[in-house]
């Protein structure tokens, strides 16, 4: 195996990921025939949303819950806390040089969501001799029926949608570009619809569709470029990547109030299903890799297998980015209009800013053909516009093989 | 291998970049979702069932929602708790079928059934319609358009039982006023025995005046549980007091002392010179558990006011204005005019009706234009799937607007005096919104709607305006009068100088002058409804025991204000900003305000948000062809 195409397929962790939590060169293809596997945990934690006017915002909406013909009783604020913890498992493939497969295999290993709620006092209650407290709310929905809604831990161990990737780098075919360090590529990736849609019954559960993880598209075409210029001996690399995701429309069945009669008792106006279209994704992310530490290249069977061990990836590496998203609105249609927009104003356009740091540390230089990758994404620092403030911290290592 | 790439290269390329244009005009010419209106307005014409069918059909989505929000998961399972204080006395409750969460919508149910006996059968085909378009049962229909008639009896009787629990308060004197050479009662003599002190009276002018500003107030608060003094609060409009404050003292009073005596003197003294007002909530010694949260025995919230030395005036000459304490919202109101009263002597009703929102109603909002086969075109403001409105006016001018007035003598009280623990919570006769349908379609002057209105079965206490095109208005307090004794029918017309139409001082009960008329929702005409001794109870007119009372009173006298301040120059404009002014504002349950122009077959309308009047007035000319009234 040569060095310079170990190193690129060691770099190519790009395709058929979950993008959220890397950056890495975004034109990078393994050499034909040979596999890749990359394993990752990540931690992802959804605290806030940005409002309309970008302000921070709780994730979910405030619910003014009134007595009938007595006024306001108060006013829950969710302020509702998300963690997925995901398991990312790729397998990808070089079918060509410039043309890698891969497969995405994305296992939720559990959710939590601890809606916190608090309580701001409503109007004075002259039959109850004050405002009622949060405990009395709660007394009072429970003796019709509503419990409290508690934490919620669910999708243990659940399939997520499986990703399929494609990565074209067609500027292997424009020679100009190659010898001024530029690299061109073309990416398609599809999800299969595999995850699971959130209980609709559960006030505070979620799914591990796409829409759920909001993570990526369904279908997604990526126009990517970089450029590691030459004086630099190969220690930075800048890239760009423009992107079109798109988000399918998919059918749900509205809540009947089972579990929460009071507030989740949709269906006999929504009708028994609805249908969501999300709102697609447009953006950029620019990315720029540096080798932070070549390191020594040890005497191992690895090295003695290479025409110029030197050209080992460095030891360490770090590569950061960052990712414009346009975020389209998403339509709800069910049979209430009314109910339609509660839905819609929550997913109106807007847009995310996303900063991504990975440090790679590879191994391969000391005779293992392994590399450790420690990843974080953050989408809190930056506000943005209708849109949820994840951050995501993963770790995994990759490994090449080859069967034949 | 890679020579297989190379064709594609350039093609692909092409293909990406026009991609991307594309999506970026997308980009640009994407909108963002848009609330959709909360109003529905349809104009209907045909038979009653065509004009229900019509109606349902246009918002079988809206009506399946209003019943859902407002009703299943609201006011259903909020009524369904009373279920075991209620069957305790009420015998018939205790049976199996109202298991299961089915007592409040079997309540509402079996009242509506009671009341399809008496609706007129036009109407019931309308229902049939509705629920026809909409594709939903007809018994959601019926209970859909029946349950406000139920719900504020049952509201009403739920009042009265928790007076009968509660304290009282039930004498007021003013120490000091005994001896400060003034006459504090408005009788002519000075400091004569007993000037000083009063038993409690709900009244719309204060009983004591002139008082010194160091008194010191003392209320006699008497409960058969006794009264706990750790639920006593009292309000003036610069502080809130309860014991232990600096100013608060506590004692014995009563019969047998066992009631609690709360007195009163605010540090400082009360203001100079000023009308003052105090609120009184008590709550008794017991503790209610069921249903949660667990409480006193709260009594209403009792207002009375005084003057203090050097205000100048009788206490008849002192309205109950009260004060603002920041939580109590008024209720609906309106106001007819005409003549000297109007900017241009035309005559025009303007209503504000609230009642009960729930943050859903404002997003069910109707105006319905009716071209009935047979009779007038006539519209009203109402709710998606509702047949009724509270409101309205017909093209010959003809305009309505009721507000409920409670009040015991209803049919619910009729079944406990008939069938005493084996009486059903049952409403009878026809449900008001209908009686003002009626009335729109058949009636063309307030004398004839009149004639159609007196003698009509009532579901409840209402108090309603009239005005016609030709200027005519009138002022309605109805009940259901179930002792027959003829006093369930009561017409105030501005001019009148009948005794029975003034109040002890002469003055008009009315409004302000022999052109105007206003509406609240406490009875002036009628202020005795019923006084009747059942069981252990003692019935007693809604002063008593209505949490409105108060605020009633207050909202009269404001808007007696307003209107005094604009009379000769009430035109659209002016009732606008009357219906909107905030003292006056239920902002709470604010559900639509309607501006009627009779002689020119205008109705203005402002409904979808919360206050109504928070939306523009929009126009709907009664008199323009078909397909052109509204703009």
């Amino acid at each position: 195996m040569r060095p310079a195409r170990l190193a690129a397929l060691l770099a190519a962790g790009l395709l058929a990921a979950a993008p959220e939590a890397r950056a890495g060169r975004p034109t990078e293809t393994l050499p034909a025939e040979t596999f890749l596997v990359d394993v990752a945990y990540l931690h992802s934690f959804l605290k806030n949303a940005y409002g309309d006017a970008g302000e921070r915002t709780q994730l979910l909406d405030k619910l003014y819950r009134y007595e009938p013909g007595g006024g306001l009783q108060g006013i829950i604020i969710p302020d509702a806390e998300v963690t997925y913890q995901i398991l990312l498992a790729k397998l990808q493939y070089g079918v060509l040089d410039c043309l890698s497969v891969g497969l995405g295999v994305p296992v939720v290993l559990r959710t939590t969501v601890e809606p916190r709620l608090s309580w701001v006092p409503g109007d004075y209650m002259w039959w109850l001799g004050r405002a009622y407290t949060e405990a009395d709310f709660w007394e009072w929905a429970q003796s019709m029926g509503q419990p409290r809604p508690g934490t919620w831990v669910g999708n243990r161990g659940v399939l997520a949608d499986l990703v399929l990737g494609l990565r074209w780098r067609f500027s292997d075919h424009l020679p100009a570009l190659g010898a001024e360090g530029v690299g061109l590529a073309l990416m398609l990736q599809g999800a299969l619809p595999t995850g699971q849609k959130k209980d609709p019954e559960e006030i505070v559960s979620t799914g591990t569709t796409s829409w759920d993880l909001h993570f990526q598209g369904e279908l997604g075409l990526h126009l990517a470029a970089d450029w590691r210029p030459p004086a630099l001996d190969g220690r930075l690399t800048v890239g760009l990547d423009l992107f079109y995701e798109a988000l399918f429309e998919h059918t749900y069945d509205a809540p009947t109030g089972r579990k929460h009669p009071l507030i989740l008792d949709l269906a006999p106006y929504v009708g028994r299903t609805y249908r969501l279209d999300p709102g697609d994704f447009l953006g950029f992310q620019l990315t720029a890799e540096v080798v932070a530490w070549r390191g020594p290249v040890l005497e191992t069977w690895l090295s003695e297998r290479v025409e110029d061990p030197d050209g080992l990836p460095p030891l360490l590496s770090l590569t950061v980015g960052y990712a414009f998203t346009w975020l389209f609105q998403s339509d709800w249609e069910s049979e209430s209009e009314l109910w339609d927009w509660t839905q819609e104003k929550l997913w109106r356009p807007g847009y995310k800013n996303r900063l991504t740091a990975e440090l790679v540390l590879s191994l391969l230089r000391l005779g293992v053909p392994v590399q450790l990758t420690a990843s974080y994404a953050n989408l809190s620092w930056i506000p943005g516009r209708n849109s949820r403030a994840t951050d995501t911290v993963s770790v995994g290592l990759r490994g090449p093989f080859k069967l034949f | 291998m890679s020579q297989l790439c190379a064709p594609l290269a350039p093609r692909i390329a092409r293909l990406l970049v026009g991609l991307l244009v594309g999506l970026t005009a997308c980009l640009a010419g994407c909108q963002a979702a848009s609330e959709p209106s909360h109003v529905t307005r349809l104009e209907l014409a045909g038979t009653p069932y065509e004009r229900g069918f019509q109606h349902g059909q246009a918002v079988s989505s809206k009506l399946r929602s209003l019943y859902t929000q407002l009703l299943a998961t609201s006011i259903l399972p909020y009524l369904n708790r009373e279920r075991p204080g209620i069957a305790d006395f009420l015998l018939e409750y205790q049976d199996a079928r109202y298991d299961d969460g089915q007592f409040s919508y079997l309540i509402f149910l079996e009242s509506a059934q009671s009341l399809e006996r008496t609706i007129p059968a036009e109407y019931l085909e309308e229902l049939r319609g509705v629920a026809d378009g909409a594709g939903v049962p007809y018994e959601q229909v019926l209970v859909l358009n029946t349950f406000m008639d139920t719900l504020v009896a049952f509201r009403a009787m739920t009042y009265f039982l928790r007076d009968q629990a509660s304290p009282r308060l039930t004498r007021v004197s003013f120490e000091g006023a005994e001896a400060d050479g003034a006459d504090n009662d408005g009788d002519g003599e000075v400091d004569e025995p007993g000037e000083s002190a009063m038993e409690f009276e709900p009244a719309p002018y204060v009983a004591r005046v002139e008082i010194p500003t160091d008194a010191r107030i003392r209320m006699c608060l008497e409960d058969k549980d006794g009264v706990d003094p750790r639920q006593v609060r009292l309000q003036t409009p610069e502080a809130a007091y309860v014991p232990g404050d600096p100013g608060v003292g506590l004692g014995t009073c009563g019969q047998d002392g066992a009631g609690l005596e709360i007195t009163l003197r605010p540090p400082g003294g009360f203001p100079a010179a000023s009308y003052t007002s105090l609120i009184v909530s008590a709550g008794d010694a017991t503790l209610i558990a069921e249903p949660p949260p667990a409480k006193a025995n709260m009594a209403r919230e009792v207002r009375f006011g005084f003057t203090t030395r050097g205000f100048g005036k009788a206490p008849w000459e002192v309205p109950e204005r009260s004060f603002d304490d920041g939580r109590s919202q008024p209720g609906p109101f309106g106001v007819a005019v005409r003549g000297a009263a109007s900017a241009d002597g035309t005559p025009l009703l303007a209503h504000h009706f609230s009642m009960l929102d729930s943050n859903t109603a404002h997003k069910h909002t109707a105006v319905l234009l009716h071209r009935p086969e047979g009779g007038l075109a006539h519209a009203t403001l109402g709710w998606t799937g509702c047949i009724f409105g509270f409101s309205g006016m017909n093209e010959a001018g003809l305009a309505y607007a009721a507000n409920p007035c409670d009040c015991l003598d209803n049919p619910l009280t009729a079944e406990l005096r008939e069938h005493l623990i084996l009486a059903k919570l049952l409403s009878s006769g026809v449900p008001m919104g209908l009686l003002g349908r009626e009335v729109l379609t058949r009636c063309t002057t307030v004398a004839e709607a009149l004639e159609r209105l007196r003698g009509a079965a009532y579901t409840f206490g209402w108090c309603f305006l009239l005005a016609d095109a030709g200027g005519d208005i009138a002022l309605v307090e109805a009940d259901s009068d179930i002792l027959g004794d003829g006093t369930g029918f009561r017409v105030l017309r501005p001019e009148s100088e009948d005794p029975a139409d003034l109040d002890p001082q002469g003055r008009r009960l009315g409004g302000e002058g022999p052109d105007d008329l206003r509406l609240n929702v406490h009875f002036r005409l009628n202020p005795e409804d019923l006084d009747l001794r059942l069981l252990n109870w003692h019935l007693r007119p809604q002063r008593y025991w209505t949490n409105y009372y108060f605020r009633s009173v207050r909202s009269h006298h404001l808007l007696g204000e307003a209107v005094r301040a604009r009379l000769g120059a009430l035109d659209a404009a002016a009732a606008e900003e009357l219906l909107r002014l905030p003292e006056l504002v239920d902002s709470r349950d604010s559900m639509n305000a309607s501006i009627m122009e009779p002689s020119r077959g205008l109705l203005r309308y402002a409904l979808g948000r919360v206050p109504a009047t928070d939306a523009p007035f929009l126009t709907l000319d009664l008199r323009a062809p078909a397909g052109e009234a509204f703009p």
